[in-house]
């Protein structure tokens, strides 16, 4: 596989021991690759379902906006698709295997995976495709299963692996030690301090408070305003709550390459809610993150206590109930909202921020398309690697296009991967606008 | 892994052509690294970004926080993307040693 | 003594049709049906009611209106004409063009009203079919996911329509006599009419349900398991419990 000349797919990660996987030699790597798609087809059902019935209709393509922002046939979802069905009916179709020639079947070859691992990781495995396709075949599924066929081959880009090796030894994906984690929660516990006079406590391994808090860990880098916000939500509204210092991070990568590591991220995070013996637990602002606590959590875990909820489903009720009081004038600017993928077409959250913006904010203005039609922002399923940076403004061309028609100066983005991305999007497709949490917003409007 | 020349030295840098071992730097270093972010020349206000990455990263183990880092360099963070172009993370941060700022960032 | 070939195309192979088509279309979907879904991955916001989403789905084809309304033209007019065309194939031969009587239709003013709708039907799908191709030929996205099965299964189409709208249009069919026919098969003692056009017509279409379960052609019975998948809230199989 080549990493050299201009960088057009993620660098290699070159250590994965932490999966423990068997070695598979590089000459092997076709033929374990169609084993593995066998084993899949009779084991996840929406594989099986959407090798058999597209009909080619090509309604996905002016739909998807990898395909719309990078020109490249081999993005339209349909086509990205063929990139496993053709492997799978040579092998596991009647006509494959007597007329591939007719019908498109391919055999595996090296070639073979340099294609997937070039257009899987140019999938953002948004799901907008699922939306518009008549028979809502979800081209994501195909990507996660091409990928996890990847993963197992031992070809996984070093920004994701790295990621991964981070939330196993430290709890987050950022790799930030526990010492490190309180030094930063005392710092924003003195910013707050001296913000508002308000000594507002940031807990940190607190046992039997009600709520464990679970952020990403870039609001301990990048993204801090999120944090804040969600600190004096929660001390405005009188809950008590803790972050965990064994895992301070939402975001789970699993979920982009790997099913084992989506499982063992769900599992200790659950570890860590019986070790505080909290009643509940609220998600942080991350897309990812929260499709899998939604929509996975019994799945990959023996058992599920505790209810789990979205931070901006616990700002809305606060706000409903009457907990929190906010005073929008403090966000006076025009502001729009992404509809992060995960929530909106991952989760079903689509309503709850747009009905705390319509409170904390003076200029509230749509986008469109939005909600479950929004575009994704072009770093969704981990694409945030800085080598593919010149695709990534392509791939954040249609969302670009839709906030430069709003005029918006704030495009919120609950989603600590969108945070991340937008800046590089919007600023690479020329649209001038400051990309910021819905926490960051409650926590500028919040009455203390 | 690579071996990246920067005046006349080799140094073992990543993809990201960020230092591998962070351990062996100083200040020396740092001015070969600052050759990559087209700073052929560094100013007191660069150094003390600088320096402050490189202790915190001894000390912590990590990258501080940017609301910190600007905090305590007395630097908004405009003013930090004039000194460091990349930016505290990408650019900052390789010249001062630390390992690439990772996660969703 | 019927011509061999015809007794081929007309006397055996739907047999082996009938087989083919039943055993591979049924066997796919147990098949699909015994795959497990390991996690819940609804497309959210999932439909109030999903078997309601489906039958809107199937009548009006709601999804390709509302988003590309040009090949929702094609697609709809194609299989509600193809939808007529099959019904009264059914009324065709089981009560010979006669289903207007009910209504108080004469003998013959029903087999008038039932070649009329029959040629719209046909001469929709034929419309709709070529602009389907069309589309595939010169619509660059369209084309970059064809292979040569996406055009030909569309040629084989055309070939069935454009035979069977010959015998509605410039023959007088009698229809008691494929009556008769579809009878004999049924008692296992084929007899095969001589009309060539009818056995044309015939062997392009068994052709076509032979491919049909190894083929695209499955959307048709897939689209049901798909939008059901996605739609259907907490669709999801019991954990399985590691050994």
């Amino acid at each position: 596989m080549t990493t050299g000349g201009t960088p057009i797919k993620p660098f290699l990660a070159k250590d994965l021991s932490l999966l423990g996987l068997p070695e598979i030699a590089p000459e092997n790597r076709p033929r374990k690759a169609v084993e593995l798609l066998g084993e899949m087809k009779e084991q996840i059902r929406s594989l099986r379902l959407f090798m058999d019935s597209c009909a080619k209709c090509g309604a996905c393509a002016e739909q998807c906006h990898s395909y719309l922002g990078t020109q490249d046939p081999n993005n339209i979802p349909a086509a990205r698709v063929d990139l496993v069905r053709k492997v799978y009916k040579r092998y596991y179709t009647t006509m494959g295997k007597i007329a591939p020639g007719i019908v498109g079947a391919e055999d595996a070859t090296q070639e073979t995976l340099e294609q997937w691992y070039k257009y899987f990781w140019q999938c953002n495995e948004c799901r907008r495709c699922a939306v518009f396709c008549p028979m809502k075949i979800d081209t994501a599924e195909v990507t996660i299963a091409a990928r996890q066929i990847m993963t197992k081959l031992g070809i996984v880009p070093k920004f994701v692996m790295g990621i991964a090796n981070n939330m196993h030894k430290t709890g987050n994906n950022m790799g930030i030690p526990v010492l490190a984690l309180k030094d930063s929660v005392e710092f924003l516990e003195q910013e707050m301090l001296e913000e508002t006079g308000k000594a507002i406590p940031i807990p940190v391994d607190q046992e039997g408070a009600d709520v464990l808090y679970n952020p990403s860990s870039s609001d301990f880098f990048a993204n801090p305003d999120s944090m804040i916000g969600a600190a004096k939500m929660f001390y405005a509204a009188g809950t008590t709550w803790t972050i965990s210092s064994d895992i301070v991070e939402t975001a789970n990568f699993g979920l982009f390459f790997d099913k084992g590591v989506m499982k063992e991220h769900s599992n200790r995070l659950l570890n860590a809610a019986r070790k505080l013996k909290v009643k509940r637990i609220v998600g942080g602002e991350c897309g990812h993150g929260w499709r899998t606590w939604k929509m996975f959590t019994p799945e990959l875990n023996d058992r599920v206590e505790f209810p789990i909820q979205h931070a901006v489903e616990e700002a809305m009720q606060y706000l409903q109930q009457g907990r929190i009081k906010v005073d929008p004038s403090a966000n006076p600017e025009k502001v729009t909202l992404h509809d992060p993928c995960n929530m909106a077409r991952g989760a079903g959250i689509i309503e709850e921020p747009r009905y705390v913006l319509g409170r904390v904010v003076e200029n509230f203005v749509e986008m469109y398309p939005n909600r479950e039609k929004s575009f994704c922002c072009g770093g969704g399923s981990g694409i945030l690697m800085d080598e593919i940076k010149e695709t990534r403004i392509k791939l954040g061309k249609a969302k670009a296009d839709s906030v430069r028609a709003t005029g918006a100066e704030i495009l919120v983005a609950p989603c600590a991967i969108c945070k991340a991305q937008l800046p590089v999007a919007m600023e690479g497709n020329g649209v001038e606008v400051t990309v910021k949490g819905l926490l960051d917003l409650v926590g500028n409007a919040i009455v203390l | 892994m690579a071996i990246l020349t920067l005046r006349g030295h080799d140094f073992e840098v990543d993809e990201d052509g960020f230092l591998e071992d962070p351990s062996i730097w100083n200040e020396e270093i740092a001015a070969c690294f600052a050759d990559t972010e087209d700073l052929p020349e560094l100013t007191e206000d660069h150094w003390k970004v600088i320096n402050y990455l490189h202790n915190y990263y001894a000390q912590f183990g990590i990258a501080p926080m940017i609301r910190k880092l600007c905090k305590e360099t007395g630097f908004d963070l405009k003013y930090i993307y004039k000194l460091f172009p990349s930016g505290p993370a990408k650019g900052a941060c390789k010249i001062a040693g630390l390992p690439k700022p990772t996660g969703c960032v | 003594m019927t011509n061999p070939l015809a007794f081929l195309v007309a006397g055996i192979l739907p047999y082996v049709t009938a087989l083919v088509f039943v055993v591979g279309v049924v066997g796919t979907m147990m098949r699909w049906n015994r795959v497990r879904v390991p996690l819940r991955i609804t497309v959210t916001p999932a439909p109030s009611n999903v078997v309601a989403d489906i039958a809107y789905e199937l009548l009006f084809f709601k999804t390709l209106f509302r988003s590309t309304r040009a090949l929702w033209g094609g697609g709809w007019v194609f299989h509600v004409c193809l939808a007529l065309a099959l019904i009264g194939h059914v009324f065709g031969i089981a009560v010979l063009a006669h289903q207007f009587v009910a209504l108080g239709a004469s003998a013959s003013q029903s087999e008038q009203l039932s070649a009329f709708f029959g040629g719209i039907a046909g001469l929709g799908m034929l419309v709709a079919l070529l602009y389907l191709l069309y589309r595939r030929t010169s619509v660059r996205a369209v084309q970059a996911i064809s292979d040569a099965s996406d055009y030909l299964v569309l040629l084989l189409v055309i070939s069935i329509v454009l035979t069977g709208n010959y015998m509605r249009f410039f023959m007088q069919v009698d229809l008691a006599e494929i009556r008769d026919y579809l009878g004999s098969l049924f008692t296992l003692n084929p007899a095969p009419p001589a009309n060539a056009m009818f056995l044309v017509h015939i062997f392009f279409v068994q052709l076509l349900l032979l491919y049909f379960p190894y083929s695209k052609l499955m959307h048709s019975c897939g689209m049901f398991f798909t939008r059901w998948l996605m739609g259907k809230r907490d669709l999801v199989s019991p954990r399985e419990v590691a050994a």
